[in-house]
């Protein structure tokens, strides 16, 4: 049975599954564990002729046209100067197009509240620094001494106006590990 | 073409904004945007909580038995949405309704010291601390909780110094963060 809203839009309830596409990239960094089979759809949501949210016959939700997220990582060698922004090197996640790979800026692409969550190991002089806007607003982890090694774990929400956006720096020029040591992820979350 | 049901309940699309719509008692409780797949939900309370003020946070010189609550606000119109009972207690969020919450903290210490998540005055996160910053070394911590609470369930933040480091020290300045969001 189908619901046909009058712009376009169907409520479709059904007993035949949907292909979902894969979360992760499959360079071999990360595991492609997100590839997995869906249960049969039981009611969807369709713009057209896609689909867009389903509940499924075990009661799970599935966001299939995915809101945005974002998650990078400095993959390659330690970043060692003062950068400003911080180079993310690898992006796993993009799905609103709002990484540019240029000026490590992820724009946030539609109003709403955002879950902004940033991982780092460092192991000499430095303060990594998540920013937004332009402007420092956490002021991460201070390490010292060459000989100690500290990680910084930071998670936080805001509500943000498309257009905004978020980068990180290291300040004073310390080592911030590479080799996917230190990432971040931004999901929006309502 | 809008569904109506009892009480003024329908679900219904709006082609200006691209939203399927469920309105509950007339009030537009659940929004999804068919052109990029976000889900608004206007009620659902969520709170980001700055430490008050420029200043640092000491966590006094008293032993561990003593914790203090974090003198935690919210800093700005806007930052919170879906509740107006953050303040119904000092530096106290009150769960407005029952359910998943995930509550989460991130700090920055100057010198030694503990913090940790409370629930109804009792300890209850995982306690976690900085125990060898110094005056020339600073050490964030970050903990997040998935928890199901009950309405009226009061989360605080707290601290205390480390026995054998008194004068525990917070940075202030914005740079301890909590944020609170209900899940479902």
């Amino acid at each position: 049975m189908a619901l046909n809203f009058s712009t376009g839009q169907t409520l479709i309830a059904s007993t035949s599954s949907v292909s979902y596409g894969r979360d992760f990239a499959t360079d071999g960094t990360l595991p492609d564990g997100l590839n997995a089979t869906v249960p049969t759809a039981c009611l969807s949501l369709y713009n057209g002729g896609t689909e867009l949210n389903r509940w499924s016959n075990n009661q799970v939700s599935t966001n299939v046209k995915l809101p945005p997220s974002l998650f990078v990582s400095r993959n390659g060698s330690d970043a060692t100067v003062d950068n400003n922004p911080f180079p993310f090197d690898t992006v796993f996640r993009d799905t609103a197009n709002g990484w540019n790979a240029g000026t490590y800026r992820y724009t946030i692409p539609i109003s709403g509240w955002y879950r902004i969550s940033m991982t780092t190991l460092q192991n000499t002089p430095s303060v990594f620094v998540p920013m937004f806007n332009g402007g420092d607003f956490f002021n991460g982890t201070h390490t010292v001494y060459n000989i100690s090694y500290m990680s910084f774990a930071f998670e936080t929400v805001r509500n943000c106006t498309a257009g905004d956006y978020f980068t990180a720096r290291n300040r004073n020029g310390g080592r911030i590990w590479g080799g996917a040591w230190t990432y971040a992820c931004i999901d929006y979350i309502g | 073409m809008a569904i109506y049901g009892a009480n003024n309940n329908s679900i219904y699309t709006d082609s200006a904004s691209s939203e399927f719509r469920i309105a509950v008692n007339s009030v537009d409780s659940w929004k999804y945007n068919w052109n990029n797949g976000s889900i608004r939900q206007p009620y659902q309370p969520i709170a980001r909580i700055n430490c008050t003020a420029g200043d640092d946070v000491y966590l006094g010189s008293a032993a561990t038995s003593n914790p203090f609550t974090l003198p935690w606000n919210v800093s700005a119109p806007g930052d919170y949405q879906g509740t107006a009972s953050w303040f119904a207690t000092a530096n106290t969020f009150v769960v407005p309704q029952a359910g998943i919450y995930r509550v989460s903290l991130s700090v920055l210490f100057r010198s030694a010291g503990h913090i940790w998540i409370a629930l109804n005055g009792s300890t209850w996160g995982g306690q976690q601390g900085a125990h060898s910053v110094d005056a020339t070394s600073y050490g964030s911590i970050g903990q997040s909780i998935v928890s199901s609470f009950a309405a009226g369930d009061q989360i605080t933040f707290r601290g205390n110094c480390n026995g054998a480091n008194p004068n525990g020290r917070l940075w202030g300045g914005g740079w301890t963060l909590g944020s609170i969001e209900r899940m479902g």
